[in-house]
């Protein structure tokens, strides 16, 4: 009897604890075939690599990381210190306005720029047009190259350092500041010397990010013709046809996510220390007035402007000319394909992502740690070789069960896992399981140890207690993690455009198209359809950034 | 027959020991207390109880029914029909106080579970704040509601783990004897664990005092208080001096007079007395053997600290009226009513 008890108490923590370590095992497959190729012999393809192109991918990838790092932080750290430290006119709307490029894909907004600024583009026509130029008697910069696409991903990328910037800079104690005033510091080095130090660790997790987001990009680089790592992946896979060889070229690229993975965990690690006081008073913020209060409006409007209102209005433009022949009943099939496969892979990944929570909540073991952060790093591995690492494996599963059946029954199975929706769905959660897992760990947090415990001594067992009682205090941040997922998903270039099943479009997909064919007008109502979903998530941040402020109260 | 009942339970966290083997029962209708500092692994004893901890060792059987032997056989919490109080109440915040009242009685149908609401909701007196949410109560209510939450559903045991200590001193006591009635009219058993021991004594029958993972003494209170079994237990609850003392012929001689020698020691034993400051009577006199050192004016009472000519250090309380400067000398009158003996640590029964 005593034998019976303690088994069934033993299975029910570690039915949790098992799922817990399925999902961390199977999210972590890809990455695990991806290295596996590391030890393969070199095959000829590889070795032509080497001697050609391997080189100038490293160099256009770290150019690109450089370029686009420098820009966003000056950008990202620039406006957040004009928002918290100074008021001028405008800074109220500011303050949120400048999260929302985070909405624009660098890919739409490339092709946007590119048919604003291309020789029959409105500004160059207007150019002509008033100076009375012909054709070749000027030059002008083309955004098809490497300093273009640094341009455009900065513009789209900073907000990722200004929020983790602009958080940093109010959890700075304003006394810190103000000490450092009356120690004879005047504004600008006390921002050097104080705020900018304190700041760092924050910085340089936005930093991180931003350059994961630079790497992982295929849309951009692809359409400007950049050769860098992941459109080289592709070349190898799809042009020369040598899988093995592209996934030896992305275990080369994984080295560069590696370094940005421990880059951001050392700094999350830093960043706690750094908290200065636990007391706040509201930043006083110091008047600007004249020509420096229009500086610092300009400064905020600028990467505004260029990273969102001028795109989405060109967007709007090209959408309204071509709405006759693009919107019609084949678009509305596209945007449904493209809501109802971002609303599965959201729920999907909340649920599991509800399972990992719950699991560690209720065991926290070092293995389950371990395990449960190897899950969430998925996030920082590009979309193209997680469509490497999913493909692999599942066609090669395929092709067993193929052999398998006709050897046995006769029946050829054909693709009945790589060529259907359940491998997209499958990479989607290994990319963005780290999205809704930290969402929701964070919605835990609001449930205290005790209101879990008070349900278990009234009576329910750890899954009643988890749909009655923690689920629903932490409604919101389920409710939060849903959408950022169902976004992430809508915005998905490489791997959808891999993995997806022969006929299955989606909206992003179809933009990409439209575009690769000089279509740019014509792509952009899907594009603008995006871009509008996009704000969702970045409202819902602003929203939060209000309420959490810290030194003030939230009533 | 005991209604809790525990054997030898110890259960250790990442390698120390949090509690070490301790037993204990609890009678039917009876407030407990376990008064005791800070990590003395109080709380845990009340986890084990509930079953939100797994014991390493031992046997805890809650109304004859054995609910967990070592780390062996387990009944989960929700099959235990304990209730229990949490230090931050941990009122779900999603509903309303009745819906929390509610929460357990999953066995009741609708009428009964209204019955049951309505009569707790008069037990804590809080009529007419059913439809608020715990948000919009204060400290004392939450308390309150926490209490009738944890005893809705005719719990064995109320398990209530520090249920005061986020309450101000004024609504405390408010609470603390609000709490008593309404555990005493429902005829409920309760295990209250605190480190304040005018709450222990305030609210229970019996108190187990705990250091470092072991009971010292369980009694009723006045025993606790007036007979020590230990050191510890002399000094944690209220103030304690101890003066040396060797065993003669009419008695215990101290610097400060004779006490009969109620132990029957042998003659020559060097002892400690116990004294508490309210068994010292002190008066104003230049050729007095001890001199005041400090007057702690606490309002209702002066508490003179005295040093004796060992340069022993003791206290005696006086009413508020008496007021004798530092520095000044007195003579010290033990009243010699509930006389402890110590050798060492340990009492002499």
């Amino acid at each position: 009897m005593s034998n019976v008890v303690k088994k069934l108490h033993e299975l029910r923590f570690n039915s949790w604890s098992f799922f817990t370590f399925l999902i961390a095992a199977l999210v972590s497959i890809p990455v695990i075939v991806i290295f596996s190729y590391v030890f393969t012999p070199a095959g000829d393809v590889w070795r032509h690599l080497i001697s050609t192109v391997l080189k100038g991918y490293i160099v256009n990838t770290l150019l690109l990381m450089i370029g686009v790092g420098a820009g966003s932080l000056v950008i990202g750290v620039g406006t957040a210190w004009l928002c918290t430290m100074y008021r001028f006119p405008g800074r109220r709307i500011f303050e949120w306005a400048l999260l929302i490029p985070m909405a624009m894909p660098a890919y739409i907004i490339a092709y946007t720029y590119t048919g604003m600024l291309e020789f029959a583009g409105p500004l160059q026509t207007a150019l002509r047009n008033f100076f009375g130029w012909g054709h070749l008697d000027y030059w002008f910069p083309d955004i098809r190259s490497l300093g273009g696409a640094i341009i455009i991903m900065s513009l789209v990328l900073y907000p990722y350092i200004y929020l983790l910037a602009r958080a940093a800079f109010l959890e700075q104690s304003i006394c810190v500041l103000e000490i450092s005033r009356t120690m004879g510091r005047g504004q600008w080095r006390s921002f050097t010397d104080v705020g900018l130090p304190l700041a760092r660790p924050a910085i340089i997790i936005g930093l991180s990010l931003v350059l994961m987001e630079t790497i992982s990009d295929y849309g951009t680089v692809e359409y400007f013709g950049l050769p860098v790592f992941t459109t080289g992946i592709f070349r190898t896979w799809f042009g020369l046809g040598d899988a093995a060889a592209a996934a030896q070229l992305a275990a080369v690229m994984m080295i560069f996510v590696l370094i940005l993975i421990v880059l951001e965990r050392w700094s999350r690690g830093k960043a706690r220390y750094y908290h200065t006081s636990t007391r706040y008073r509201p930043l006083p913020g110091y008047r600007l007035r004249g020509i420096r209060a229009g500086i610092a409006s300009t400064a905020c409007l600028t990467p505004v402007l260029l990273g969102f209102l001028l795109p989405v209005s060109q967007l709007l433009l090209w959408s309204i000319q071509t709405a006759g022949e693009m919107i019609d009943i084949s678009f509305l099939f596209l945007a449904l394909n493209s809501f109802s496969v971002a609303a599965i892979a959201a729920i999907l990944a909340v649920v599991i992502a509800i399972i990992m929570a719950y699991g560690l909540r209720l065991r926290r073991s070092p293995a389950m740690t371990f395990l449960v952060r190897i899950a969430s790093l998925g996030y920082a591995v590009p979309g193209t070789v997680i469509a490497l690492g999913v493909m692999l494996p599942f066609a090669w599963l395929d092709k067993s069960i193929d052999a398998y059946m006709r050897s046995f029954f006769g029946i050829s199975t054909g693709l009945i896992l790589s060529g259907t929706i359940f491998i997209l769905l499958f990479a989607y959660m290994v990319r963005f399981i780290a999205v809704s897992f930290n969402t929701v760990e964070a919605g835990f947090a609001k449930v205290t140890p005790s209101i879990s415990s008070a349900a278990r001594t009234l009576g329910l067992s750890p899954g009643k207690a988890l749909i009655r009682v923690d689920a629903r205090i932490m409604k919101g941040s389920l409710l939060t993690a849903i959408v950022l997922v169902f976004v992430d998903v809508m915005k998905e270039l490489p791997a959808t455009l891999i993995l997806r099943p022969f006929y299955f479009n989606t909206l992003a997909v179809r933009a990409f198209e439209l575009a690769s064919d000089e279509r740019l007008a014509d792509s952009a109502s899907a594009a603008l359809a995006i871009v509008l979903v996009g704000i969702l998530p970045v409202l819902l941040l602003s929203i939060a950034i209000a309420r959490s402020r810290p030194g003030y109260s939230s009533e | 027959m005991a209604i809790i009942n525990l054997k030898n339970v110890a259960k250790s966290y990442k390698g120390v020991e949090a509690v070490k083997g301790i037993s204990f029962k609890v009678e039917r209708g009876e407030i407990f207390a376990i008064l005791g500092p800070s990590g003395s692994g109080k709380s845990t004893i009340l986890r084990l109880i509930a079953g939100l901890e797994v014991p390493d060792n031992g046997k805890i059987i809650i109304e004859g029914k054995t609910v967990a032997i070592g780390n062996g056989l387990f009944v989960p919490p929700e099959k235990r029909n304990v209730g229990m109080v949490f230090q931050d109440y941990a009122l779900f915040p999603h509903l309303n106080v009745k819906r929390n009242i509610a929460f357990g009685l999953n066995r009741f149908d609708g009428s009964a579970k209204e019955r049951v609401v309505s009569r707790m909701f008069k037990f804590i007196g809080l009529k007419g704040f059913e439809d608020r949410y715990p948000h919009q109560l204060s400290g004392g209510q939450q308390q309150r509601i926490a209490l009738a939450r944890a005893m809705a559903p005719s719990p064995v045991v109320v398990l209530l783990d520090e249920p005061f200590s986020g309450l101000d001193d004024e609504l405390r006591a408010y609470t603390r004897d609000e709490t008593q009635r309404i555990l005493k009219s429902a005829h409920a058993t309760a295990i209250i664990v605190t480190h304040n021991q005018e709450e222990a004594f305030a609210i229970a029958d019996h108190v187990a005092v705990m250091n470092q993972g072991c009971i010292e003494q369980i009694d009723s209170p006045d025993d606790i208080y007036h007979f020590p079994a230990t050191r510890f237990v002399a000094d944690f609850v209220g103030q304690a001096d101890f003066i040396d003392g060797v065993v003669e012929e009419r008695g215990i001689r101290t610097e400060i007079g004779i006490f009969s020698n109620i132990v029957s020691l042998p003659e020559g034993t060097e002892v400690q007395i116990m004294i508490r400051p309210e068994d010292i009577n002190i008066s104003p006199d230049e050729k007095g053997i001890a001199e005041i050192v400090k007057r702690h004016f606490k309002g209702s009472e002066n508490l003179y600290s005295l040093r004796l000519p060992s340069g022993n250090v003791i206290h005696s309380s006086n009413l508020s009226t008496l007021i004798i400067e530092p520095a000044a000398r007195v003579n010290v009158t033990p009243i010699p009513t509930h006389t402890v003996v110590f050798i060492e640590d340990m009492v002499v029964k």
